[in-house]
Protein backbone atom coordinates (compact mmCIF):
# COMPACT_ATOMS: atom_id res chain seq x y z
CA UNK A 1 0.00 0.00 0.00
CA UNK A 2 1.32 3.64 -1.13
CA UNK A 3 1.60 5.67 1.74
CA UNK A 4 1.46 9.63 1.83
CA UNK A 5 2.87 12.14 4.00
CA UNK A 6 2.15 15.96 4.69
CA UNK A 7 3.99 18.59 2.83
CA UNK A 8 6.87 20.49 4.85
CA UNK A 9 5.08 24.32 5.61
CA UNK A 10 8.69 25.80 4.06
CA UNK A 11 7.98 24.37 0.60
CA UNK A 12 4.75 26.80 0.40
CA UNK A 13 4.31 30.07 -1.17
CA UNK A 14 1.67 32.52 -2.52
CA UNK A 15 1.65 33.34 -5.78
CA UNK A 16 -1.26 35.79 -8.20
CA UNK A 17 -0.76 34.42 -11.67
CA UNK A 18 3.17 34.20 -12.33
CA UNK A 19 3.72 36.92 -9.70
CA UNK A 20 5.36 35.47 -6.04
CA UNK A 21 3.89 37.31 -2.85
CA UNK A 22 7.49 37.69 -1.52
CA UNK A 23 7.69 37.69 2.33
CA UNK A 24 4.79 35.36 2.90
CA UNK A 25 5.06 33.46 5.68
CA UNK A 26 1.74 31.59 6.51
CA UNK A 27 -1.86 31.41 4.68
CA UNK A 28 -4.74 29.90 5.67
CA UNK A 29 -8.19 29.06 4.08
CA UNK A 30 -11.07 29.03 5.79
CA UNK A 31 -13.02 26.09 3.80
CA UNK A 32 -16.05 26.24 2.49
CA UNK A 33 -18.91 26.40 3.95
CA UNK A 34 -22.69 24.57 3.65
CA UNK A 35 -25.46 26.50 5.34
CA UNK A 36 -28.51 24.29 6.31
CA UNK A 37 -31.68 25.00 7.88
CA UNK A 38 -33.60 23.47 10.40
CA UNK A 39 -36.98 21.71 9.66
CA UNK A 40 -38.34 19.99 12.57
CA UNK A 41 -41.11 21.44 14.26
CA UNK A 42 -43.14 21.37 17.21
CA UNK A 43 -43.44 17.83 19.02
CA UNK A 44 -40.11 16.29 16.67
CA UNK A 45 -37.71 14.57 18.81
CA UNK A 46 -35.35 14.74 16.80
CA UNK A 47 -33.70 17.71 14.79
CA UNK A 48 -33.77 17.73 10.87
CA UNK A 49 -32.10 19.69 8.57
CA UNK A 50 -31.42 20.68 4.56
CA UNK A 51 -28.80 21.53 2.73
CA UNK A 52 -28.88 24.71 1.53
CA UNK A 53 -26.05 27.30 -0.81
CA UNK A 54 -22.46 26.86 -0.28
CA UNK A 55 -20.46 29.84 0.93
CA UNK A 56 -17.02 30.50 -0.74
CA UNK A 57 -15.00 31.17 2.67
CA UNK A 58 -12.25 33.50 3.45
CA UNK A 59 -8.62 32.90 2.43
CA UNK A 60 -5.97 35.36 5.04
CA UNK A 61 -1.95 35.29 4.35
CA UNK A 62 0.18 37.11 6.54
CA UNK A 63 3.93 37.86 6.34
CA UNK A 64 6.58 39.89 6.28
CA UNK A 65 5.77 43.60 5.27
CA UNK A 66 7.61 45.16 1.69
CA UNK A 67 4.86 46.95 0.19
CA UNK A 68 7.87 49.94 -1.04
CA UNK A 69 9.68 46.95 -2.59
CA UNK A 70 7.94 43.82 -3.51
CA UNK A 71 5.76 43.97 -6.52
CA UNK A 72 3.84 40.98 -4.87
CA UNK A 73 2.54 43.01 -2.11
CA UNK A 74 2.15 46.14 -4.53
CA UNK A 75 -0.20 44.21 -6.38
CA UNK A 76 -2.47 43.53 -3.57
CA UNK A 77 -2.97 46.76 -3.49
CA UNK A 78 -3.93 46.95 -7.22
CA UNK A 79 -6.33 44.01 -6.97
CA UNK A 80 -7.87 45.91 -4.06
CA UNK A 81 -8.46 49.08 -5.87
CA UNK A 82 -9.88 47.55 -8.86
CA UNK A 83 -11.92 44.90 -7.14
CA UNK A 84 -10.73 42.82 -8.92
CA UNK A 85 -12.37 38.76 -9.93
CA UNK A 86 -8.80 37.17 -8.93
CA UNK A 87 -8.90 33.72 -10.71
CA UNK A 88 -5.34 32.96 -10.11
CA UNK A 89 -4.55 32.61 -6.71
CA UNK A 90 -2.33 30.21 -5.74
CA UNK A 91 -2.15 29.31 -2.46
CA UNK A 92 1.02 26.31 -2.74
CA UNK A 93 1.59 23.45 -0.25
CA UNK A 94 4.94 22.51 -2.43
CA UNK A 95 5.93 24.46 -4.92
CA UNK A 96 8.84 21.97 -6.01
CA UNK A 97 5.61 19.06 -6.55
CA UNK A 98 3.11 21.96 -7.73
CA UNK A 99 0.29 21.19 -5.30
CA UNK A 100 -1.61 24.38 -4.58
CA UNK A 101 -5.07 25.43 -4.06
CA UNK A 102 -6.85 28.14 -6.98
CA UNK A 103 -10.11 29.05 -7.08
CA UNK A 104 -12.30 26.27 -8.61
CA UNK A 105 -12.48 26.82 -12.11
CA UNK A 106 -15.42 24.24 -12.95
CA UNK A 107 -18.18 25.45 -10.60
CA UNK A 108 -21.08 27.22 -12.37
CA UNK A 109 -19.87 30.32 -12.85
CA UNK A 110 -16.16 29.81 -11.96
CA UNK A 111 -14.98 30.82 -8.90
CA UNK A 112 -13.00 33.77 -7.72
CA UNK A 113 -11.13 35.71 -4.84
CA UNK A 114 -11.49 39.62 -4.06
CA UNK A 115 -8.83 41.37 -1.86
CA UNK A 116 -11.02 42.31 0.75
CA UNK A 117 -8.71 43.38 3.42
CA UNK A 118 -4.94 44.61 2.94
CA UNK A 119 -2.36 46.55 4.37
CA UNK A 120 -3.52 45.43 7.95
CA UNK A 121 -0.24 45.60 9.04
CA UNK A 122 1.49 45.61 12.49
CA UNK A 123 4.87 47.11 13.25
CA UNK A 124 6.24 46.90 17.05
CA UNK A 125 9.62 47.81 17.91
CA UNK A 126 10.98 44.67 19.27
CA UNK A 127 10.03 42.39 15.94
CA UNK A 128 9.29 43.35 12.63
CA UNK A 129 6.71 44.78 10.53
CA UNK A 130 4.17 41.93 9.22
CA UNK A 131 0.86 42.43 6.94
CA UNK A 132 -2.34 40.40 6.84
CA UNK A 133 -4.42 40.56 3.72
CA UNK A 134 -7.77 39.07 3.02
CA UNK A 135 -9.56 37.34 0.27
CA UNK A 136 -13.32 36.29 0.11
CA UNK A 137 -13.96 33.32 -2.05
CA UNK A 138 -17.19 33.82 -4.32
CA UNK A 139 -17.50 29.83 -5.08
CA UNK A 140 -14.60 27.40 -3.90
CA UNK A 141 -11.09 26.67 -3.87
CA UNK A 142 -9.99 23.77 -5.05
CA UNK A 143 -6.49 21.77 -4.53
CA UNK A 144 -4.85 21.13 -7.93
CA UNK A 145 -1.72 18.38 -8.07
CA UNK B 1 19.16 3.88 9.90
CA UNK B 2 22.08 2.25 7.50
CA UNK B 3 19.04 3.80 5.06
CA UNK B 4 19.82 6.88 6.44
CA UNK B 5 23.84 7.03 7.13
CA UNK B 6 24.22 5.88 3.29
CA UNK B 7 22.00 8.68 2.21
CA UNK B 8 24.04 11.10 3.83
CA UNK B 9 27.47 9.68 2.87
CA UNK B 10 25.43 9.86 -1.29
CA UNK B 11 24.76 13.69 -1.19
CA UNK B 12 27.86 14.38 0.83
CA UNK B 13 29.46 12.60 -2.20
CA UNK B 14 27.33 14.74 -4.68
CA UNK B 15 27.79 18.38 -3.60
CA UNK B 16 30.34 20.33 -3.29
CA UNK B 17 31.62 19.59 -0.07
CA UNK B 18 33.15 16.63 -0.84
CA UNK B 19 35.66 18.26 -2.84
CA UNK B 20 36.87 20.40 0.16
CA UNK B 21 37.40 18.17 2.70
CA UNK B 22 39.81 14.84 2.95
CA UNK B 23 36.50 12.76 4.37
CA UNK B 24 33.06 12.28 6.31
CA UNK B 25 33.16 9.87 8.93
CA UNK B 26 29.77 8.40 10.71
CA UNK B 27 30.62 8.77 14.70
CA UNK B 28 34.36 8.87 15.47
CA UNK B 29 37.19 10.01 12.77
CA UNK B 30 40.49 7.91 12.74
CA UNK B 31 43.29 8.59 14.58
CA UNK B 32 45.29 9.92 11.84
CA UNK B 33 42.60 12.04 10.22
CA UNK B 34 43.52 14.59 7.96
CA UNK B 35 42.23 18.30 8.27
CA UNK B 36 39.97 19.31 7.51
CA UNK B 37 37.11 16.73 7.98
CA UNK B 38 34.04 15.78 9.03
CA UNK B 39 32.22 13.74 11.42
CA UNK B 40 28.46 13.29 11.72
CA UNK B 41 26.16 11.42 14.61
CA UNK B 42 22.61 10.39 15.20
CA UNK B 43 22.45 12.02 18.17
CA UNK B 44 18.58 10.85 18.21
CA UNK B 45 15.91 9.09 16.94
CA UNK B 46 12.45 9.08 18.06
CA UNK B 47 9.53 7.33 16.43
CA UNK B 48 6.25 8.01 16.22
CA UNK B 49 3.27 6.46 14.31
CA UNK B 50 -0.36 7.70 12.57
CA UNK B 51 -2.70 5.08 12.65
CA UNK B 52 -1.45 3.40 9.41
CA UNK B 53 2.14 5.72 8.73
CA UNK B 54 5.69 5.44 10.58
CA UNK B 55 7.74 8.21 11.08
CA UNK B 56 11.31 8.96 12.55
CA UNK B 57 12.43 12.10 13.65
CA UNK B 58 16.04 12.24 13.91
CA UNK B 59 18.19 14.36 14.98
CA UNK B 60 22.20 14.49 13.37
CA UNK B 61 24.74 16.50 14.01
CA UNK B 62 27.53 17.20 11.69
CA UNK B 63 31.05 18.76 13.48
CA UNK B 64 33.39 19.90 11.24
CA UNK B 65 37.44 20.30 12.15
CA UNK B 66 40.09 22.60 10.65
CA UNK B 67 43.50 23.51 11.93
CA UNK B 68 44.02 26.70 10.39
CA UNK B 69 45.16 29.53 12.18
CA UNK B 70 42.18 31.61 10.52
CA UNK B 71 38.67 30.25 10.83
CA UNK B 72 38.02 31.30 6.97
CA UNK B 73 38.45 27.80 5.67
CA UNK B 74 36.17 26.18 8.46
CA UNK B 75 33.26 29.39 7.57
CA UNK B 76 33.64 28.25 3.79
CA UNK B 77 33.13 24.67 5.08
CA UNK B 78 30.39 25.73 7.06
CA UNK B 79 28.51 27.11 4.10
CA UNK B 80 29.65 24.37 1.67
CA UNK B 81 27.52 21.92 4.14
CA UNK B 82 24.46 24.27 4.33
CA UNK B 83 24.81 24.15 0.41
CA UNK B 84 24.91 20.31 0.43
CA UNK B 85 22.03 19.75 3.53
CA UNK B 86 20.12 22.60 3.89
CA UNK B 87 16.43 21.76 2.97
CA UNK B 88 17.31 18.80 1.37
CA UNK B 89 15.26 15.87 0.23
CA UNK B 90 17.38 13.05 0.97
CA UNK B 91 17.13 9.85 -1.08
CA UNK B 92 16.53 6.99 1.04
CA UNK B 93 15.49 3.37 0.43
CA UNK B 94 11.91 2.66 2.08
CA UNK B 95 11.68 6.35 3.35
CA UNK B 96 10.11 9.91 1.99
CA UNK B 97 12.00 12.93 3.93
CA UNK B 98 9.68 15.37 4.28
CA UNK B 99 11.76 17.54 5.88
CA UNK B 100 15.61 18.56 6.66
CA UNK B 101 15.94 22.04 8.28
CA UNK B 102 19.23 23.18 9.99
CA UNK B 103 18.61 23.69 13.49
CA UNK B 104 21.18 25.14 15.75
CA UNK B 105 25.40 25.78 14.71
CA UNK B 106 28.08 26.81 17.17
CA UNK B 107 32.03 27.97 15.82
CA UNK B 108 34.73 27.24 18.76
CA UNK B 109 38.46 26.37 19.09
CA UNK B 110 39.62 23.69 21.15
CA UNK B 111 43.76 22.51 21.52
CA UNK B 112 44.23 25.18 18.18
CA UNK B 113 41.39 23.34 16.36
CA UNK B 114 38.43 24.54 14.83
CA UNK B 115 35.14 23.02 15.13
CA UNK B 116 31.51 24.14 13.82
CA UNK B 117 28.80 21.94 15.16
CA UNK B 118 25.63 22.17 13.10
CA UNK B 119 22.87 20.13 14.32
CA UNK B 120 19.60 19.16 11.47
CA UNK B 121 16.57 17.92 12.51
CA UNK B 122 15.18 14.94 9.96
CA UNK B 123 11.79 13.70 9.38
CA UNK B 124 11.26 10.78 7.44
CA UNK B 125 7.83 8.88 6.64
CA UNK B 126 8.95 4.98 6.44
CA UNK B 127 7.20 3.72 2.61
Amino acid sequence: MTKYYPKAGYKGDIYIGSTRIAGGATWSYSGSTRAMQETDEFNDEIKTDIPLQITGGEVTITGNYLMSQDAGQQLLKTKFDDGSQITDLKLYLSVTDSIYMTPDSTTTPASYATVTNYDNVTHDKSGIGTFTCTFKISGKMKPTY
Amino acid sequence: MTDLFTAIMMRYNAAALSGSLTGLYNTQAPQDAVSPYCVFQLISDDADWTFSENVENCLLQFNLFSDESSPAEICTLFDLLKDAFDFHELTIDNYETIYMVRENSNLTRIEDVWQYNTTYRILLGEL
